[in-house]
């Protein structure tokens, strides 16, 4: 009897121990509820149907979603510039569940509506402002106008300078313009203005053309080069073809910025501003690149990114 | 890490874009100015360790910044791997330990069973041999001790039965009817004839050997009182037998305060005086000597009568040849020599020489016992076996 109580004690301090070492071992696999690192989704809807403007800008988003484990969305409208769509598609992604939201605004005054119907969700906007968003990710737009302006009154002395109006309703859009317009008209020269239905002729036809967007750059390139023309354009923003276009120096000037450290940071802001924690200024220095000058070091830092 | 020329630029990092759109700082210039090793630097208040290796003649440098804080980033999974690995540890020492000990312990404790069972009285325990080598070989042991004491029991009851018997057997003897009515005969003779004094002496003789023979119930008696009794038995044979025969009997000086078997020598010169002086007219003789040769006492008795033929003297201690009736008291020379050998081994006992017609020496050997051990085989009152 002694004999068999003392076997079933050490049989109980074998199943113990055999349990402390299970234990042991899965303890730190196993999920507690409440340690466990929620994956934050955020979406990113852009305003124009060409994608690769972005690209640079998704891979700084793609780091930022890896350091801060966002699982992202990228979205690009099926027509440039449709605000419905936009309105439409940004609404979607709020009812599927996203958490935060980085909008480059077709219009900001739609955007806004959405904003206020929302407001438990974060909402970072790149290139242009907006009131009740968390924060903006962009250059100082007025900047951007103003060195575009200084670009072709270093260029000209006098002449006609059309402004391409590809996105009437983004606000950053229209302060680059408006800066543009405002330094320009005060040298003397005088100011015309177009939409994104502009022809190879209007480009033709002034002295230089001020593109404050790449893909409406784009396009004129295009124009340009089917039609075997040559005019003087002044961009805001970079893109392969952009470059490619100052290379051979139809773009005599650009105003270029990190899109990788934009990207990059409009993923951090709202990913912090959906976990709640204290956002950070975002920083976006722009420099106006010139031909002659694009293999600068520190302008290659900018105009060739590396990717990963 | 990250590479970087000598100038400081960078050539590759994980964070290359970040660094040139000023979002994450790096200090490759300070860096590549750090000769080969590891340095400890402190990069905006942090400290980090910082490793350096310059890469063949391009003269570009892999930098590895780790920050301090990194390298205790892991230790708690270290820590856990450390508790796992210890109660793993804990867990196997103790199921080896349940059942080694179990192994071992169960046929120990079936051993102490059977030990106890058999401390017990109970007869027939079977030790089962099982377990490891060495328990096996103890089981097997005690087992073949216990089978041990139980033969060596049975042999000393067997042989204090003997010594008891061979003892009454002598004891009879001494006071054998027919002796006693043949002596008490002759006197009567004697005091018809007017031999007073023969038959005082005889009477006289008489007494001390029943004295000498009874010795207060003492088995090991002094050497002179045997020689004493033998020279009273003679004495009362002597005139019996008319005087045909001589009995002398001597002792070297130093046996003087040896000490001997009781009733050995008498029934060697009963055998003596029926066998080798019955056939003597006048010029018998039998001599009894004792002396002593180192650690040994020897009592001869010589007689100069027939002697004994060859093929009988062969098979006179021989246990396993019939006993032939002799004369005399009855009590055989082979009594005589068990009861010595019982007592003190068999390298003691009896020795026989004789030639025809010449007469026969019974040696009879003994250790040469002083009083203290005399008195140590009479207070035990056991043989040679107990002592070993």
């Amino acid at each position: 009897m002694k004999r068999k109580h003392k076997n079933l004690i050490q049989l109980g301090i074998l199943a113990i121990l055999s349990l402390l070492v299970i234990l042991s071992l899965f303890i730190r696999d196993i999920s507690w509820p409440e340690k466990a690192e929620r994956r934050v989704e955020i979406s990113v809807i852009v305003r124009e149907s060409d994608s690769s403007i972005w690209s640079e800008a998704r891979q700084g988003m793609a780091k930022a979603a890896a350091d801060y484990g966002v699982e992202l969305r990228f979205l690009a409208l099926g027509e440039s510039n449709s605000v419905s769509e936009q309105t439409e598609l940004i609404r979607q992604e709020i009812k599927n569940g996203a958490d935060g939201l980085v909008v480059v605004p077709a219009q900001t005054e739609a955007l806004e509506v959405i904003v206020k119907d929302n407001p438990k969700i974060p909402v970072v906007t790149m290139e242009s402002s907006l009131e009740g968003a968390c924060i903006s990710v962009m250059p100082d737009n007025v900047w951007v106008g103003e060195q575009l302006a200084a670009a072709i009154e270093e260029d000209f002395s006098e002449g006609h300078v059309l402004l391409v109006d590809a996105a009437p309703g983004s606000s950053g859009i229209r302060a680059r313009l408006e800066a543009a317009e405002e330094s320009l008209t005060e040298k003397g020269f005088t100011v015309l203005r177009c939409g994104a239905d502009f022809t190879v002729e209007t480009i033709e036809g002034v002295d230089a053309v001020i593109f404050p967007e790449p893909e409406s750059a784009v396009h004129a390139l295009q124009l340009l080069d089917q039609n075997g023309k040559t005019s003087s354009l002044y961009v805001a923003g970079t893109e392969e073809r952009i470059l490619a276009g100052l290379e051979y120096g139809v773009i005599r000037g650009v105003v270029a910025w990190s899109g990788y450290g934009v990207g990059y940071q409009a993923v951090e802001q709202a990913a912090s501003a959906v976990l709640g924690k204290e956002l950070s200024e975002p920083v976006v220095e722009s420099v106006l690149v010139r031909k002659e000058e694009m293999y600068e070091i520190e302008n290659q830092k900018i105009l060739f990114p590396i990717g990963h | 890490m990250y590479i970087a020329d000598r100038s400081g630029e960078v050539i590759y990092h994980p964070d290359q874009q970040l660094i040139y759109a000023g979002l994450t700082e790096e200090s490759p210039v300070a860096d590549a100015s750090l000769s080969d090793g590891i340095h400890k630097e402190v990069i905006d208040g942090i400290p980090q360790l910082v490793l350096v290796k310059t890469v063949g003649y391009t003269g570009w440098k892999l930098v590895g910044v780790i920050p301090v804080k990194n390298l205790a980033a892991d230790i708690d999974e270290l820590q856990w791997f450390g508790v796992a690995l210890l109660l793993f540890t804990v867990f196997l020492l103790a199921f080896v330990n349940t059942h080694l000990s179990e192994h071992i312990s169960r046929p120990l404790s079936r051993l102490n069973l059977a030990v106890k069972a058999m401390e017990a009285g109970k007869e027939n325990v079977e030790f089962q041999e099982e377990g490891c080598e060495e328990v096996q070989h103890l089981a097997h042991s005690i087992q073949s001790m216990v089978s041990t004491l139980r033969h060596l029991m049975d042999d000393i009851i067997e042989q204090e039965e003997n010594k008891r018997r061979l003892e009454m057997e002598v004891l009879q003897s001494q006071i054998n009817p027919h002796f006693l009515y043949n002596t008490l005969d002759s006197v009567i003779w004697l005091t018809e004839n007017g031999r007073y004094e023969d038959a005082t002496r005889m009477v006289n003789a008489l007494g001390k050997l029943f004295r000498i023979s009874l010795s207060r119930g003492k088995t090991v008696i002094p050497l002179k009182d045997e020689l004493e009794h033998v020279r009273h038995y003679g004495t009362i044979q002597a005139i019996r037998y008319k005087e045909r025969f001589e009995i002398r009997i001597t002792a070297e000086p130093d046996t003087e305060g040896l000490y001997t078997l009781k009733l050995i020598v008498q029934p060697i010169l009963e055998n003596a005086i029926y066998h080798g002086m019955a056939a003597m007219d006048e010029d018998g003789e039998i001599t009894v000597h004792a002396w002593r040769k180192g650690g040994d006492l020897y009592i001869d008795v010589q007689d100069n009568g027939l002697g004994i033929p060859g093929e009988m003297l062969d098979h006179l201690l021989d246990e396993s040849q019939p006993l032939k009736h002799s004369k005399g008291s009855g009590i055989g020379v082979r009594n005589i020599h068990r009861r010595i050998q019982l007592f003190f081994g068999p390298e003691y006992g009896l020795e026989f020489f004789s030639e025809p017609d010449e007469g026969t020496l019974v040696r009879i050997h003994l250790p040469a016992l002083n009083e203290e051990q005399a008195a140590a085989y009479q207070k035990e009152g056991t043989g040679y076996e107990t002592k070993a």
